[in-house]
């Protein structure tokens, strides 16, 4: 015995390249693929853009219309039928506008990617709506998670009719068309004649009403699975309390299946966003949102003349709901190694 | 410690690499595979008729993150004709991967058969001009050509007897199918009494009921019966069977061992008997491989193995399992340490550190293998050639 | 009843546990208003008494309920009849938070390492959660204590900040077993501690539990289906079998002489490491039976090789055959072996009764299918 435990007191087969956290060791396996590194680049830009933006180029602000009067021209083509040839005949009919604002302008050093239909400038918007879209992202995600783990931790934890009561709730609210309800309750929020700031809280707790389910049934899920662990089951023979064991032993292991959906939830809820804003149930102009500003080229000259007022939001929701998605599974694949291809 | 504490994680840079080199590696072997090959590049010559399988220096690695694993590190034995060979070794000791490199079934792409012959003895390949018998290196033979003699020739019954068979089929239709496969032109009659011919065979008593029936109806000692069933259904020449009996109970794994043992003998086949329970090779076994860390250390007879153990490996295996049939109660011998990591290691004997008897000579080159009889051999330095002399 | 003219009622401290006629039922297939239409009789009048400092086995193939018996007697499951006594108190019908009191004095060692300690806490954290819950030590005390115990096991001092994942199967054990063994516990339910384990390292793990047993005055109830393993560890061996107690003696008279034919199968059953070893092996036939649908009389009765025809019908009783030597089995019980011309009578009784509800069940069906 006593050479038994020399040789075990020496240090030979350590393993040595594996004295890592569980924390350092998702880190690790997450830097390592590619694409959540393009995904964290993305998403930080995103940041810097939206929420330094402002502060560094404060040249225009958000509603801010560009006084200066501008000459605007606007082609209108008709074809009409020549009375003596009785041939077609295009006629262009050159109109010479004079704006008081300086609108419809194209992209110049003065309006870097040019002015919308009012005048203001829509690259300032583009930063503006930015904080729009992340700020109601992470409020929703949050509120969302919070509800989830308290609601999918109880009907977990305790089981028995709490858990049939709440899932039977998570059920009802999977099966509400969304769309719909939410075009209701705009209607309803257009009734009450909120200012367009306060709008938007509205709309974060509507969003969020819609979306805790998701959350709710994944934390009941991880937690039964948990349940059936024998290191749970070993808190319970040390005589744990249940707070202790819920607060260390439960969601600490629910944390990386909530931190990969809270990641994928803000692409969804970024998305849910803008449609709603393009749809003019979310936010209002004159305040910013990708959304409202895509909703521009609903008219057909802005379409096709001023790809510079749209275009650029399109792809921030591109850059922002890829970002957030690439950010996701690479956490995912980084949690659980096991997933992996 | 704490100041090499850095050396001790692979970089970021470094497991770069090491996904580069595996991506690399793995792409090199894989097409390796898909070469179209004449049949003459992997037949080789067979040493000794009597063997059915002859593995020569095979080296079977995995392509992991943490780098390349050495799974199998240049194994060679033989499996003679209607004999149990018995394999042993704690768990990781490339002992089901070396079975699994048998029948071309390492996890590909990440596990790679990279160097050794594995040849097996084919009656349909016949002699060549010096009245050798020919024989495929399977280790070669690209896995079209595999086909026709794995689940025919070379089968395997598994650990698990729960999750080997398909949940949604009959056994019936399971058995039928390799038939099928196998037997060109046989019709659905007589598959199935084929088929129920095969499970008499191994002892279930309403072989027409458990035609009919899903693998859940079943229990684990039963399942297990009809793997073996299944495994003799095309008259094997070889049948590797990974710790059959180590997921069943001890009452059942004695009635499994015997069918084991019965069945061998009555179809003619050898046995390739993977466990790590030296009880089952002792009651089973002819000859007996004892593996460590992808290498063989000991092979003999099972005789040789078990009453003159000669590798301090074999003799603290045997020593640190408490016998039924002995009363002593002072403390186990317990072999020191742990099997050492995979990754990386150094060409010196791998039990080096946890050997009871190491010696100046052992920090030297990984030891050769040394003739001790004429079916006793063993790795280590404690053995010198002239000192068995 | 009969057993308890077997064991003795007084209450004597040097049983350190005392267990009686325990049972733990699980209900199967339940209705829509959730009651039960059958029991899985997990655990069935299982009584045994261990004194502080020896170590019983509890030995039985899958599905005998050893496992259910080591979780009733630490109240992880609540017992559905029966007596649990910890050192002379009865503890059978504590509510949670009176059991805490009773948690450190009692401990369970799990069988697989790898899902019995929590991913995401170091070693220390983990062996010393509940020596901070229970104030084992003051507060000051609690790294030093928890570094002792390390050392006790055979983990190195440095270990205290890693986490689980970067340990094998065998360090792992000793990772559970400190933690066991932080709360300074009396007695340990050690759940096929070594099963799991290879041979090499379930040598290293059985000779520190035995050396821990040794310097802490521990007391082991050690479940296990490893018979030779059993035997080095044990001094008492209890063998189960769907639920039921067959045979319960010191290790010593149980291996030398066996009663109970299950017993003897299942000793000759295990193989030997020595291709010489002449064996006399009883193959026990067939399956175990499903423990949700036992067979009648002795459970063990459709496999012994010594099978009457009163085994068929009647549960054989519990009877103490040698000088604390129990088994149950009608071969050694005296009243029954004496009456074989009455019992045998009772079983062509039992037979027809058999006969008749059968014919009615046959009829009640071919009326169903007439009227249908």
């Amino acid at each position: 015995m006593e050479e038994n435990k020399e040789i075990l007191e020496t240090p030979v087969n350590e393993e040595t390249y594996k004295e890592m956290s569980p924390i350092q060791l998702i880190l690790r396996r997450f830097f390592r693929s590619k694409l959540s590194v393009v995904g964290i680049v993305m998403v930080v830009g995103l940041f810097i853009f939206s929420f330094l933006g402002p502060v560094i180029y404060n040249k225009w602000g958000e509603t801010e219309v560009d006084k200066t009067p501008t000459m605007y021209v606007e082609e209108n083509t008709y074809i009409v039928i020549d009375p003596v040839t009785q041939e077609k005949v295009e006629v262009v009919e050159r109109l010479q506008l004079e704006l008081s604002e300086n609108a419809y302008d194209d992209p110049s050093l003065t309006h870097l990617l040019g002015t919308d239909d009012k005048g203001m400038d829509v690259f300032v918007r583009l930063m503006y709506g930015g904080r729009i879209s992340l700020t109601i992202g992470f409020i929703v995600v949050i509120l969302e998670t919070i509800i989830g783990v308290i609601l999918g931790g109880i009907a977990g934890y305790f089981g028995g009719w709490v858990d049939q009561l709440i899932m039977r709730i998570v059920d009802v609210f999977n099966c509400i068309p969304t769309l719909p309800i939410l075009l209701i309750a705009s209607a309803l929020i257009d009734s009450w004649n909120l200012e367009p700031s306060n709008r938007i809280y509205v709309l974060m707790i509507i969003i969020t009403i819609f979306s805790w389910s998701g959350v709710a049934r994944m934390v009941r899920g991880q937690i039964l699975s948990l349940r059936e662990q024998e290191y749970i089951t070993a808190t319970e023979v040390m005589g744990i309390p249940v707070w202790r064991k819920i607060f260390k032993h439960l969601i600490p292991n629910v944390m990386p299946q909530l931190i990969v959906s809270m990641t994928l939830g803000l692409g969804s809820v970024i998305l849910y966003e803008s449609t709603l804003s393009y749809l003019g149930l979310g936010v209002q102009l004159p305040q910013a949102a990708w959304g409202t500003m895509i909703s521009l080229a609903n008219k057909p000259d802005i379409l096709n003349y001023h790809v510079n007022m749209w275009l650029p939001a399109g792809i921030m929701i591109v850059i922002a709901v890829l970002g957030f998605n690439f950010i996701g599974d690479g956490l995912r694949d980084a949690m659980d190694p096991k997933a992996k291809k | 410690m704490a100041n090499n504490k850095n050396s001790n994680y692979i970089s970021i840079r470094d497991s770069r690499k090491i996904l580069k080199y595996n991506i690399k590696q793995m792409k090199y072997y894989e097409g390796l595979k898909k070469r179209k090959l004449d049949v003459k590049e992997y037949t080789t010559v067979l040493k000794n008729e009597n063997n059915i399988i002859e593995i020569e220096n095979l080296k079977t690695c995995f392509f992991t993150d943490n780098g390349t694993v050495m799974s199998v590190n240049g194994v060679s034995f033989d499996i003679p004709k209607n004999k149990i060979i018995g394999v042993v070794g704690e768990s990781g000791c490339g002992k089901s991967v070396t079975s699994l490199s048998i029948m071309q079934l390492v996890q590909a792409p990440q596990g790679q058969v990279i160097e050794g012959e594995i040849r097996f003895n084919a009656d349909s390949l016949g002699y060549d001009e010096n009245n050798q018998k020919l024989a495929y290196d399977i280790a070669k033979m690209p896995t079209k050509e595999m086909y026709k003699i794995r689940g025919k020739d070379i089968t395997m019954i598994f650990q698990e007897p729960m999750t080997s068979l398909n949940p949604v089929f009959t056994i019936g239709y399971q058995l039928d199918e390799v038939l099928f496969i196998h037997t060109p032109n046989i019709t659905k009659e007589a598959a199935k009494a084929h088929s129920i011919e095969m499970l008499k065979k191994v002892g279930i008593s309403m072989p027409e009921h458990v035609y009919k029936s899903y693998p859940h109806e079943l229990s684990g000692g039963m399942r297990q019966r009809v793997m073996i069933a299944m495994a003799i259904a095309g008259s094997p020449k070889l049948v590797i069977a990974d710790e059959p009996t180590t997921a069943l109970d001890v009452t059942i794994q004695a009635q499994i061992l015997e069918l084991l043992r019965d069945i061998q003998k009555k179809e003619q086949c050898s046995i390739m008997l993977i466990t790590h329970d030296l009880g089952v090779i002792a009651e089973m076994a002819d000859e007996v491989v004892v593996m460590y860390a992808g290498r063989v250390i000991e092979r003999g007879t099972v005789h040789e193995i078990f009453h003159n153990p000669l590798h301090p490996y074999t003799k603290g295996l045997q020593k640190s399992k408490p016998l039924i049939t002995s009363d002593k109660s002072e403390p186990l011998y317990s072999i020191p340490g742990q099997v050492p990591n995979p990754i990386n290691l150094p060409n010196t004997c791998y039990f080096k550190n946890r050997c009871n008897k190491v010696c100046e000579k052992c920090s030297g080159d990984y030891p050769k293998t040394i003739k001790v009889s004429d079916t006793h051999y063993v790795s280590c330095y404690l053995y010198d050639e002239s000192e068995v002399e | 009843m009969q057993e308890e003219k077997v064991l003795s009622t007084e209450q004597t401290p040097k049983y350190i546990l005392e267990v009686k006629n325990l049972k733990k039922y699980f209900p199967l297939n339940k209705n829509l208003l959730g009651k039960p239409s059958a029991y899985l009789k997990a655990v069935d009048n299982v009584s045994f008494k261990v004194k502080a400092g020896e170590t019983i086995g509890v030995v039985g193939e899958s599905g005998c309920g050893k496992t259910t018996l080591g979780r009733t007697i630490l109240k992880l499951y609540s017992s559905d009849g029966g007596e649990i006594f910890f050192d002379g108190k009865d503890i059978t019908n504590l509510s949670k938070k009176e059991m805490v009191k009773y948690r450190t004095d009692m401990q369970l060692i799990f069988q697989d390492p790898y899902s019995s300690l929590p991913p995401r806490m170091t070693v220390g954290e983990i062996i010393s959660e509940a020596v901070k819950v229970h104030n084992i030590v003051p507060a000051n005390e609690v790294s030093s204590h928890v570094r002792s115990i390390m050392k006790k096991c055979g983990l190195q001092p440095q270990y205290y900040d890693r986490y689980p994942h970067e340990f094998s199967g065998g360090q792992r054990q000793r990772i559970c077993i400190a933690r066991a063994l932080a709360v300074n516990p009396r007695l340990v339910i050690c759940d096929e501690p070594v099963s799991a384990l290879d041979v090499s390292i379930q040598a290293q793990i059985i000779n520190l539990l035995k050396e821990l047993q040794q310097n802490m005055g521990l007391t082991y109830v050690f479940i296990s289906h490893d018979l030779s393993v059993v035997k080095y560890i044990t001094d008492q061996i209890m063998v189960m079998y769907l639920g039921n107690v067959m045979e319960l003696g010191e290790t010593k008279e149980i291996f030398a002489n066996p009663l109970h034919p299950y017993t003897k199968a299942l000793f000759s059953a295990v193989p030997i490491p020595d291709p010489d070893a002449k064996m006399n092996r009883i193959i026990l036939q067939g399956d175990i039976p499903s423990p949700a649908n036992p067979p009648k009389g002795c459970k063990f009765h459709t496999r012994c090789s010594s099978c009457m025809n009163v085994c068929k019908f009647k549960e054989p009783l519990y009877v103490e055959a040698e000088n604390n030597h129990f088994v149950s089995c009608h071969l050694y019980n005296e009243e029954v072996m004496n009456n074989m011309d009455k019992y045998e009578h009772l079983y062509q009784e039992y037979l027809k009764e058999q006969e008749n509800s059968e014919n009615e069940k046959g009829k009640n069906n071919e009326k169903g299918k007439k009227e249908s």
